[in-house]
């Protein structure tokens, strides 16, 4: 997959600067940055199943974001940009659930209920992303981005554990069983492909450094619907803060 | 710098969304208590078939009982805890429960175990609705015995009879039907727990799936009341070990052949002993134990006397309980046995003194 993200970068890439060059004046409209910044967000259903009782504790971990960007400015106020980033997007979190659903299946044992209790889950996934956006030139140094993103899932990770609770075997009407700590792993069950919406912002601030935030808001479930470890959607919903240097 | 502002916004989220709790789903009753005076051993819930197994005195049977019970949660039971139930001649006797989230609900038959004879044909078997495994009844279609298979129910076997180690069979003594337990492979999900093999059991007892995964051992509770004193445990068995022998940790042992394990304890009640303590409890009294777990082809005859501890027979007051266990693989409990070992008993008797 992400043969074809490095095809559509490098496809785009080279219409951009091909448009560019004939155009004749490149060294002006044409733009190269590099990017370095912090994610902070969520592997998270867009709204919180009321399974889910209480937010112990959360941390986005280490979450790096490195990126090259090509901007191509088409008019005064409106150019585009496309880029090429590498996006850590993890988080550590642990809820207390109950009656939390879930299925979990191996070859071809299965096993399904209804969870109460703790769970834990750690993401550490890494994407290979294309963002394609649109770019406004607001003036007094902004730049306003809105846009699409094409990522692909280089090295997935999500792991984690359930512990002190039980699980009602089936349903909320079978039988308890106690649950003093079982681990999970839903590694390969995520979908390798991701895309969402990329919206962003990014000021110049000294000489050539900018300040930026951008938004990936995933609008595909990251685990396929024939998955039932996880009775509800989740998406990636992260943001990133960082600065960008041009060149 | 409102993204960042919003961007924020989505994290905090992560707190301030969480919903109204539900309704609670759950329609257990989770303990019924009887005037200890009534009873000749524990009551048992079976949580899994949904049913609550008692052992009456012949007086409390006649006149009924009057339990106090209690239930998950805001749910709600009929007829109420504290209400006189009487059976009337027939053994059951039926309660509601409705979870406070509708349509929820369980229903639990109460069953008087009469042990009557403590001779056993394996003639009735059952099957559980959801998982599908057989297990054998009276012919009152009472409880007496149970297996591992509940257990291993929960580490996702396939819904059918033969996949579970524990079942019935026609190839029995007579050609009538016969309990059958085949020593199996564990499932993929058994084996991220380190489990790669069950055996087949079945025993005089009840089985408790709330302690299945914390502590295995003592998900098997053993035992059921028992009037007089025992002499001799006899039966009819045959058994075919498999192959290859292997350690709890799946490395085959060479040499090595597989054995079954037949045995009856005596105790003291009505607590009941477990896989735990079942062979070490100071509680024990007597035991008669097959000595000869080796092959055999055809349906071999034993005869076991009970050998009491110390040669001491127990006062007569004891509260006795007795328990009979067979399992195609001795070491079973622990995880270690020969994959396809078979052994099938049939006609077990209690002689009395």
């Amino acid at each position: 997959m992400y043969k074809y993200l490095l095809l559509t970068f490098l496809l785009l890439g080279s219409t951009i600067f091909t448009f560019a060059q004939n155009s004749g004046d490149t060294s002006s409209k044409f733009e190269h940055n590099v990017q370095i910044g912090y994610n902070i967000g969520g592997l998270a259903p867009i709204s919180f199943p009321n399974t889910i009782r209480k937010i112990n504790s959360y941390s986005p971990g280490f979450s790096p974001s490195f990126g090259y960007e090509l901007n191509y400015r088409l008019h005064q106020k409106w150019g585009l940009a496309i880029g090429l980033r590498v996006d850590w997007k993890s988080m550590s979190v642990q809820d207390s659930v109950q009656y939390f659903h879930t299925l979990v299946s191996m070859d071809n044992a299965t096993i399904e209920g209804d969870f109460s209790g703790t769970n834990t889950t750690k993401v550490k996934n890494i994407y290979l992303a294309v963002p394609i956006q649109a770019l406004f030139y607001a003036g007094n140094h902004w730049k306003l981005k809105l846009g699409v993103y094409l990522a692909h899932l280089v090295h997935p990770s999500f792991y984690g554990s359930v512990s002190d609770g039980y699980l009602r075997k089936g349903d909320s009407l079978g039988e308890k069983v106690i649950i003093d700590y079982a681990s999970f792993d839903f590694d390969k069950e995520q979908r390798t492909f991701d895309f969402g919406i990329s919206a962003g912002a990014e000021k110049l601030i000294y000489k050539n450094f900018a300040a930026k935030a951008d938004l990936q808001w995933g609008l595909q479930p990251v685990f396929p619907d024939s998955f039932n470890g996880i009775s509800f959607n989740m998406y990636n919903i992260y943001g990133t803060l960082g600065v960008s240097y041009r060149f | 710098m409102r993204l960042t502002v919003l961007l924020f916004a989505v994290v905090l989220c992560l707190n301030s969304c969480i919903k109204d709790a539900p309704a609670n789903p759950e329609a257990d009753i989770e303990s019924f208590e009887i005037d200890p005076k009534l009873l000749t051993g524990q009551t048992f819930i079976d949580q899994v078939n949904r049913k609550i197994l008692v052992y009456l005195t012949k007086e409390a049977y006649e006149t009924g009982i009057t339990p106090t019970i209690t239930i998950s949660k805001n749910a709600t039971i009929t007829p109420a805890s504290g209400q006189k139930i009487t059976f009337n001649g027939k053994n059951e006797v039926t309660y509601t429960v409705a979870a406070a989230q509708h349509p929820n609900q369980k229903t639990y038959t109460v069953q008087v175990v009469n042990v009557g004879d403590w001779h056993f044909e394996f003639e009735k078997w059952l099957q559980n609705t959801d998982d599908k495994y057989e297990y054998p009844v009276e012919d009152d279609l009472s409880t007496l015995w149970t297996s591992g298979n509940p257990g291993i129910a929960l580490s996702g076997v396939p819904q059918d009879p033969l996949a579970y180690p524990t079942r019935s069979t026609t190839d029995g003594y007579l050609g009538t039907k016969a309990a059958e337990m085949v020593t199996i492979k564990g499932t993929p999900l058994s084996a991220i727990v380190g489990i790669y093999l069950y055996s087949g059991s079945v025993f005089i007892g009840n089985f408790n799936p709330s302690v299945v995964l914390i502590k295995p051992l003592a998900a098997t509770e053993f035992g059921a009341p028992y009037v007089g004193l025992p002499a001799r445990f006899t039966g009819y068995y045959k058994y075919t070990p498999g192959a290859a022998y292997q350690d709890e940790n799946q490395n085959i042992i060479a040499g090595k052949t597989d054995e079954c394990a037949i045995y009856a304890v005596l105790f003291e009640g009505p607590e009941r002993l477990d896989g735990t303590n079942i062979h070490t409890s100071e509680r024990v009294i007597a035991t008669a134990t097959l000595s000869d777990g080796s092959a055999k082809t055809n349906f071999t005859k034993f005869d076991i006397p009970f050998v009491y501890k110390n040669g001491q027979l127990p006062a007569a007051n004891k509260n006795l309980m007795l328990a009979i266990v067979a399992s195609s693989s001795k070491d079973g409990d622990h995880y270690k046995g020969a994959i396809g070992s078979r052994l099938v008993v049939d006609n077990l008797s209690v002689i009395p003194k």
